[in-house]
């Protein structure tokens, strides 16, 4: 009786025992640590972009295919020079090398060669369409660099026999014999309109400093003379500076360095190509002036300065389409076409400017970054 | 002096001890229910992020693999040319497009002495168009994004050609560029749309152009998780991208709880993440669990059919004992 009691009791406590540390060690199998775990709610900012999306495609036109024209031959070769090495131009390139890419897809096969000096100079250009005259090419493209240097040679090349054509932001001087251009034909608006723009935000009063560019080079030339006609239009304001920076970052900022320190009142600096909002935006930020700048084109760094609202505005001018309709073009004057229902005498291509709202998406369009 | 077990005595052990153990068993259903129910919720942050872990690491692993066969495929494409005494520059553009299309390349091409760079079909000056051409990088072996101007995404890798030699020009580089998308596509497998995967820049940018789940999408990742983390955790994780060191994040979304991971891509200054919902795991768990708890509930039945026959049988072995 005393054992049966015991024993019960032994069995009694020991199934309590067993059920409880069943139930412990299943719970213990999830007490783990958690590595990062942080929690908040999505916004929704999607709808203020829609409209800077829209400016940023128009402003870029992806979307070319070869027209309907067939190519006499199955294997085209060019030669084209442009000013300087330059990232303005390599979005030109890749424009040139998705036309080629489509083209090789419809059975033409298309070779060139795409060549620059690394400082703008007219002597090294003239010395390149030498070299190139020897060379076989089906057409020769020029992106001029100095208009009144540069147009008699092509005119002899064109008398000699050669096709030639102009392209990307500088066309030769009026009347030059080249067969077609195909690039920006309205730089001096461009110019003006970025001045323009410049001038309202200052509300048409204070002095302002131009940077051209390269000495020469159509397209900045065409720019400076439309800045200035526009500054010339308001009393109240005063160009207290006109500097050429040759397209390079480095120069435009020591330039703008010294133009900001004998002007300390100055407003505004309009820059006329790629290269010097860069500079001109660098030496803001090391001065910590607040000045208007405004400037050309898509450099990565100028579009994340536009971005953070150092730069006012930027004139983006449509690199791939200028590449892609290069190519077009040149396999027309190859084959012998002249401008007329086939193609222009003057392809445009569109410029468009753009304003802080815009930058973000432009750099995730043209880098893919925001 | 020894006490006698009585009747009473008995009994009252008896019933003590059946109440004590249905307390027991109760307690601990309750209990284990309810810490079932917490583990299950971290077991679930814990397995998305040990399964995202492994998932990153291993494909990380694969692109980094791919840069160490494509690095090995140049060297022999180089030697290949040097043997073959090229004279002119058409027979380079065929030479590389051969080898452009033997290793389907998107461009496999070299760079002279002053920087031009020579392709299948083109003649550039590329100085400005190439990261891998600036002087402090060139001569050495590098990997590079390609990501201008609305170009699709590519993977760039350069490596020197000492004592290369065409036509009389000395060659100082040799180049590839893989499409990102054909690095995704090697990457992809099927998941049934439950994990995302994306390669991403230093600063958050998507390079692989692959949607990371309903609410990062491509955006840049912290665009995208701004609002939705603390602000210190957002730093830390950049940081963490910014010194290619692993990590991971966790986020409520519109109507889901999210976790992902990052690892460094080796040789890159790329990051592997990977997305997933934790609903997805949440559900698989949910099965288990619900299929333990059908077990602990016939666990506890049988405990208590047991104890009542236990019971019972103390009860007629009594009985007997007091007959």
């Amino acid at each position: 009786m005393r054992n049966c009691g015991k024993n019960s009791l032994v069995l009694l406590l020991a199934l309590s025992a067993i059920l409880f540390l069943s139930s412990c060690s299943f719970s213990s199998s999830g007490n783990v640590s958690v590595k990062t775990s942080e929690t908040a709610d999505f916004g929704d900012s999607n709808e203020a972009i829609k409209n800077s999306e829209d400016i940023a495609r128009r402003a870029v036109d992806f979307d070319h295919e070869p027209d309907d024209y067939k190519p006499l031959k199955d294997h085209y070769n060019f030669y084209f020079t442009y000013k300087t090495v330059h990232s303005w131009w390599d979005a030109v390139a890749l424009g040139m090398e998705d036309a080629q890419r489509q083209y090789l897809d419809r059975g033409i096969t298309i070779t060139y060669e795409y060549m620059a000096p690394d400082g703008a100079s007219a002597e090294d250009q003239i010395r390149r369409l030498k070299d190139a005259k020897d060379r076989n090419f089906d057409v020769i493209g020029v992106d001029v660099a100095d208009a009144d240097i540069i147009s008699p040679i092509l005119d002899e090349m064109v008398d000699a026999g050669y096709k030639v054509m102009t392209f990307s932001s500088s066309d030769a001087k009026e009347g030059c014999k080249r067969i077609a251009y195909v690039g920006n034909t309205h730089n001096y608006r461009d110019g003006a309109d970025l001045t323009e723009a410049l001038c309202k935000k200052l509300e048409y009063k204070g002095k302002v400093a131009i940077l051209v560019g390269s000495v020469g080079a159509p397209c900045h030339e065409d720019r400076a003379r439309g800045s200035k006609d526009t500054i010339a239009k308001y009393p109240d304001m005063e160009i207290v500076a006109t500097e050429y920076d040759m397209d390079s970052v480095d120069l435009a900022y020591d330039l703008t360095i010294k133009i900001l320190n004998d002007n300390p009142d100055l407003a505004g600096i309009i820059c006329c190509n790629m290269s010097n909002p860069v500079g001109a935006a660098r030496a803001a930020q090391k001065t910590g002036r607040d000045i208007v700048i405004v400037g050309m084109d898509h450099d990565r760094e100028a579009l994340h300065y536009l971005k953070d609202g150092v730069i006012y505005c930027l004139g983006v001018q449509d690199c791939y389409s200028i590449g892609f309709d290069t190519i077009r073009i040149a396999i027309k004057i190859a084959d012998g076409n002249k401008p007329g229902e086939l193609f222009k005498e003057k392809t445009d291509e569109i410029t468009t400017v753009i304003y802080q709202e815009d930058a973000a998406v432009m750099l995730e369009l043209l880098y893919g970054d925001e | 002096m020894k006490k006698q077990i009585t009747r009473k005595t008995f009994i009252t052990t008896a019933i003590v001890g059946s109440i004590l153990l249905m307390a027991a068993v109760i307690v601990n259903a309750v209990m284990s229910t309810r810490r079932n129910s917490s583990a299950t919720s971290e077991a679930v942050s814990e397995v998305s992020s040990f399964y995202l872990e492994a998932m990153a690491d291993r494909r990380a692993k694969t692109v980094t693999n791919l840069i160490s066969s494509n690095f090995d495929h140049m060297e022999k494409a180089v030697a290949y040319i040097n043997a073959q005494g090229i004279k002119s520059e058409e027979e380079l553009r065929s030479t590389l497009g051969n080898i452009k299309a033997l290793l389907s390349l998107d461009r496999f091409a070299l760079v002279d002495d002053v920087k031009i760079v020579h392709t299948q079909y083109t003649t550039y000056t590329g100085g400005s168009r190439h990261q891998f051409l600036s002087d402090e990088n060139m001569d050495k072996l590098s990997v590079s994004t390609v990501s201008i101007y609305g170009s699709s995404k590519q993977m760039c890798l350069a490596a020197p050609t000492p004592g290369l030699k065409i036509a009389g020009k000395q060659y100082r580089e040799s180049f590839v560029q893989i499409d990102v998308r054909e690095i995704v596509d090697l990457l992809a497998f099927e998941d049934e749309g439950r994990t995302y995967f994306g390669i991403y820049s230093k600063n958050g940018e998507n390079l692989s152009g692959t949607e990371l789940g309903p609410h990062i999408l491509t955006h840049n990742l912290f665009e995208a998780l701004k609002g939705v983390i603390p602000e210190e955790t957002e730093a830390e994780n950049r940081s963490n991208f910014l010194n290619a060191v692993e990590g991971s994040i966790s986020f409520a979304g519109e109507d889901t709880e999210s976790t992902l991971c990052y690892v460094p891509i080796e040789d890159t200054d790329w990051m592997m993440v990977v997305l997933i919902r934790e609903s997805v795991i949440r559900d698989r768990i949910r099965d288990i669990s619900e299929k333990s708890l059908a077990m602990s509930k016939v666990q506890i039945a049988f405990t208590l059919i047991y104890s009542a026959v236990f019971f019972g049988v103390l009860m007629i072995m009594l009985k007997i004992l007091l007959d």
